[in-house]
């Protein structure tokens, strides 16, 4: 169809409109919202599904589009985020462009949100529609863009999920580049002795796995070494990598080990969680992958005894610079894993301060016949065999003044090294301090069964403090047994804390470069909780392991697999489809070519715009990642984001404050985070009051001042801008920074001209803070009474006329 | 349930070794297993009737070797009817452990004074207390036989052999 057919074509929309069973049902009055829906402009025919989304319901759609010669379809069912990309497939098996399509949000920021104001909620839920019908019709038929794929993978991190992810891809043919920051591939699981529940070796099952990963050809491991950057996108994703150097050159040493046997300087080895030495040019643990040995300038004295017994194999290279490389990939899979929490500010415990107290991980070490006291679990006081030992579980877990998550795997481990140190020492007391013990998993509760027939005792309560006998370095711990109901008090010879797993400290950086989202407790979010618990919300960008979020190994070891089979979906592909939501400017229009201008180029967060002197800008379809944000920053509106256009966002404002606009909060929210916050309070059933019509974008950098001045003059009592939290989380890098900036000056503006100031409001609510939207609806709504009606009505009346005059120069009121 | 707190603060002191003498002996073995489900108390009939007897603490308290309790009256509820027994989910023989907490008890040289009083008069009378002469009319005008006489002689022999007087004195 030619775009003049089109401009032709009488408009036939259809609504469906989704019960999903009682959900929204439940709440909404579907027969009113159906009768309204009729009412609306060039809709033709309305359906009601009890679901939609389901085989009937999808098919109640095909046969609506081809009974009613349907060419425009609005579904009023869950959010976008949900089912878009569902029904978009559905209009398109029926022959319709997919991008004629709209969803109508009546279930995670309706019915959901408002299920003890069904009332309200139906009017809403009406609104949403008629909004969406407004858009629907100004839509556009647009092609996904075909670009083509790079084979090769990239897995950040070596531990147990990175390499089951790079083993996994590698075997399926495909060209893995394994970056590790550390000296070798291993993680923790490396340090452990034995794994729970089956006390298999935790080296020898790992072992093998990290020499598997350095023989297979189509691996490449890349260690000691850091991500700078990433740009692109799906399928073609350049990545800039940093290798460290270690003063020897990887492909000279034989992994010998003479050097370090010549060098005469230890260090405390962190890899041994310095309860062990090292030397300055070593490995940290004999298992090594790549067995490259490494130099450690800070310790070093540069004797050079090294470089003599090294001789002619000459691997030994002071002089050696960090090197970067520009890797070019089809997918990343980020595996990076997550530290301990070392509860040096907790005194309670006396961490750092008690000789006698220890981390789990410590004593991981000191029960590994490999470790530092050849397997043998001595106190550092007096290199004693302890007669009795206390496990403290949920340090730092399960406490919202640290994490307030359960870490998931401590319960597990402290039963595991005390079955270990009752292998060792049978004849000691072990007592595990517990507020709940949980051992969901195959084979978990036997194991905690077997760690009571050894003897080990299990105590109720979370002490509340360490006292430290000075004669003897014993230990008394005071705690509250809550079984009995009293305060108990046990002296311990050493007391083990079972400390949290936490967000390893790159992680906020390595979100920034990889421009993915964080949730609340520091990990890396995934694009669904459920349905897409290994995507990101960046195509082509996956999680495996505990960078998500605490996970245990055979846990990591599925991750890792099943990322290897999500990241296989795009590389087995010559060609991926992109979405075509770009920008595109109108080169007739672009001031470029008239002055120096080049405001885009400068917007533009991708660098996808160029706009070289007397020539109008063009924006480079692959790299445009459709953020709108030059849109919105164009001081002559030449450029368009497709599906996202000024005339369809202008067409939704002006459908949502038809009626009693005072009365409304008018809420443009960013799809990738304040969007997904609301849908989350919604999913949470987190109610708040019913006043705001949200308009969705893609990126916060979208809401053009103009928006914001067109809902104010049409009335709106408020105007609420929902965008990722500053300074790392947009999606689009900077996105928030521009809309910021830009929402400031108007803010000074609205304010001199008389406008109060909590009525436009800016805030800053990621996917995770559902809570945080719901409360933030609940004070504006609040701000609103005490505004009240007569006074927002008399600010506005006062600033019509200004704002006319503004949107009239821009020749924006004659679309009206 | 009585029990002595360490004399400055409220605190119980927990004694490691005091559970190795349970896990020793016959029936005392399955006790580690405990994991506090509470099943045991939800099912006595003693503690239908009374606040001191709560078995999955006497079971705690064991364990933690805050070895008053084993002396202390509320062990010597039990009847030893065996349903906590019956109900365990993890195999403990609760009321064996109860046993044999008596019989700590006893060895230490505690029996509380109800138990003491029950004891001479079984050794006196052959029965736990002396039967009214009201019951024994009544039982005559309900035709039934007279109550079972008391084998006293062997009562004394048996008292002596396990030296039942220096405990009872």
């Amino acid at each position: 169809m030619t775009e003049v057919e089109s401009a032709l074509e009488k408009l036939r929309i259809g609504v469906f409109i989704c019960h999903c069973g009682l959900n929204i049902a439940g709440v909404l009055d579907i027969a009113k919202l159906m009768d309204f829906s009729k009412t609306l402009p060039d809709v033709v025919y309305v359906k009601e599904n009890r679901y939609t989304c389901a085989d009937p319901g999808q098919k109640e759609i095909r046969a609506g589009i081809s009974e009613h010669n349907l060419n425009r379809v609005v579904v009023a069912a869950c959010s976008p985020r949900m089912h878009e990309p569902t029904f978009r497939k559905t209009v398109e098996d029926a022959g319709m462009n997919p991008f004629l399509f709209e969803m109508a949000n009546i279930r995670e920021m309706c019915s959901w949100a408002h299920s003890s104001q069904p009332e309200s909620a139906t009017e809403k839920g009406k609104e949403i529609i008629k909004m969406a019908v407004a858009k629907v019709r100004l839509l556009k038929s647009l092609t996904r863009f075909k670009v083509p794929v790079t084979n090769k993978a990239m897995v950040i991190g070596g531990g147990i999920a990175g390499i089951n992810a790079a083993l996994d891809l590698a075997n399926m043919g495909f060209k893995v580049y394994l970056v590790e920051k550390d000296e070798s591939i291993g993680g923790h699981m490396a340090q452990l002795d034995k794994t729970f529940p089956t006390l298999d070796c935790s080296i020898c099952i790992e072992g093998p796995k990290m020499v598997e990963v350095s023989r297979n050809p189509n691996i490449e491991i890349i260690s000691f070494a850091n991500v700078l950057k990433v740009d692109g996108f799906i399928g073609n994703f350049k990545v800039r990598v940093r290798k460290n150097p270690r003063y020897v050159i990887a492909e000279n040493c034989t992994g010998c080990g003479e050097c370090a046997d010549a060098c005469p300087v230890e260090y405390p080895n962190r890899w041994e969680l310095r309860l062990g030495t090292r030397r300055a040019i070593s490995v940290p643990f004999p298992q090594v992958v790549p067995l490259i040995y490494t130099l450690n300038k800070d310790h070093c004295i540069e004797c050079y005894k090294c470089v003599d017994v090294c001789g002619a194999r000459s691997a030994i290279d002071f002089e050696q610079k960090p090197e970067e490389v520009e890797l070019e990939v089809g997918t990343i899979t980020v595996a990076t894993g997550f530290d301990i929490y070392y509860p040096f500010d907790d005194t309670r415990y006396g961490y750092g301060q008690y000789t006698n107290v220890v981390t789990a991980l410590e004593v991981e070490r000191l029960v590994n016949a490999a470790g530092p006291t050849g397997g043998h679990v001595v106190r550092a006081s007096d290199g004693k065999v302890p007669q009795t030992i206390a496990f403290i579980q949920c340090v730092g877990s399960r406490d919202i003044n640290k994490f307030e998550y359960c870490t998931g795997f401590c319960c597990m481990y402290s039963i595991k090294e005390a079955i270990l140190i009752k292998e060792h020492e049978p004849e000691t007391d072990i007592y595990i301090l517990y507020m709940d013990m949980r051992t969901p998993f195959k084979g978990f509760e036997e194991f905690y069964r077997r760690a009571r027939d050894l003897g080990i005792t299990f105590i109720r309560g979370r002490p509340s403090e360490i006292l430290e006998n000075k004669d003897d370095g014993n230990l008394i711990i005071r705690t509250e047994d809550t079984i009995l109901g009293e305060p108990i008090e046990i002296e311990a010879e050493m007391v083990v804390l079972s400390t949290a797993g936490v967000p390893n400290d790159d992680t906020g950086e390595l979100a920034s470069i990889l421009h993915i989202t964080r949730g609340t407790d520091g990990f890396f979010m995934e694009s669904h909780p459920k349905l897409k618990p290994i995507d990101t919300p960046v195509d082509g960008i996956f999680l495996a392991g505990a960078c998500q979020g605490l996970k245990d190994i055979p846990y990591s070891v599925s991750q890792g697999s099943g990322s290897a089979g999500r990241a296989a979906t795009i590389l087995s592909k010559d060609q991926v489809e992109i979405e075509p939501i770009i920008a595109v400017v109108d080169p007739e229009k672009c001031r470029n070519t008239r002055m120096k201008c080049g405001i885009c180029v400068q917007a533009c967060p991708y660098s996808a715009i160029s706009a070289p002197e007397g020539e109008p800008a063009v924006v480079n379809p692959a790299m445009c990642h459709g953020c709108g944000t030059c849109v919105a920053e164009c001081p002559v509106d030449t450029i368009t984001q497709m599906h996202f256009t000024d005339e369809q966002i202008f067409s939704q404002i002006r459908a949502a404050l038809e009626e009693n606009p005072e009365s409304k909060i008018l809420g443009f929210l960013c799809n990738w985070c304040c969007y997904a916050g609301a849908d989350l309070a919604g999913t949470s059933r987190f109610e708040y009051p019913t006043h705001i019509r949200v308009i969705r974008v893609m990126c916060s950098g979208r809401v053009d001042r103009d928006f914001v001045l067109e809902a104010l003059r049409l009335g709106a009592g408020m105007v609420f801008i929902g965008a990722c939290h500053l300074p790392n989380d947009c999606h689009y890098i900077s996105g928030n920074f521009k809309m910021k900036k830009r929402m400031e000056t108007l803010h000074g503006m609205l304010t001199k001209l008389g406008v109060s100031q909590e009525r436009l409001r800016v805030s800053y609510v990621s996917a995770a803070e559902g809570l945080i939207f719901a409360n933030t609806m609940k004070e504006m709504s609040r701000q609103m009474d005490d505004l009240g009606l007569e006074k927002i009505k008399i600010e506005n009346a006062k600033l019509r006329p200004i704002i006319e005059r503004m949107l009239a120069r821009k020749g924006l009121l004659q679309k009206t | 349930m009585e029990i002595q707190r360490t004399v400055k603060e409220m605190y119980y002191r927990v004694d490691p070794k005091f559970k190795y003498k349970i896990l020793k002996a016959p029936g005392g073995e399955t006790f580690k297993f405990c994991y506090q489900c509470g099943t045991c108390t939800a099912t006595c009939p003693v503690a239908r009737f009374t606040d001191i007897f709560r078995p999955n603490k006497i079971i705690h308290l064991a364990k933690l070797g805050i070895r008053n309790v084993a002396y202390s009256n509320a062990v010597w509820l039990c009847v030893n009817c065996y349903a906590c027994t019956e109900r365990c989910p993890q195999g403990v023989k609760v009321a064996d452990v109860m046993r044999l907490l008596k019989n700590l008890a006893v060895e230490d040289g505690y029996i509380p004074e109800f138990s003491k009083e029950f004891m001479k008069n079984i050794l006196n009378t052959g029965f736990v207390y002396s039967i009214p002469a009201s019951r024994i009319a009544k039982r005559v005008a309900l035709d039934l036989p007279p109550p079972p006489q008391p084998k006293l002689a062997d009562l004394k022999k048996l008292g002596e052999m396990v030296k039942i007087s220096e405990l009872i004195e």
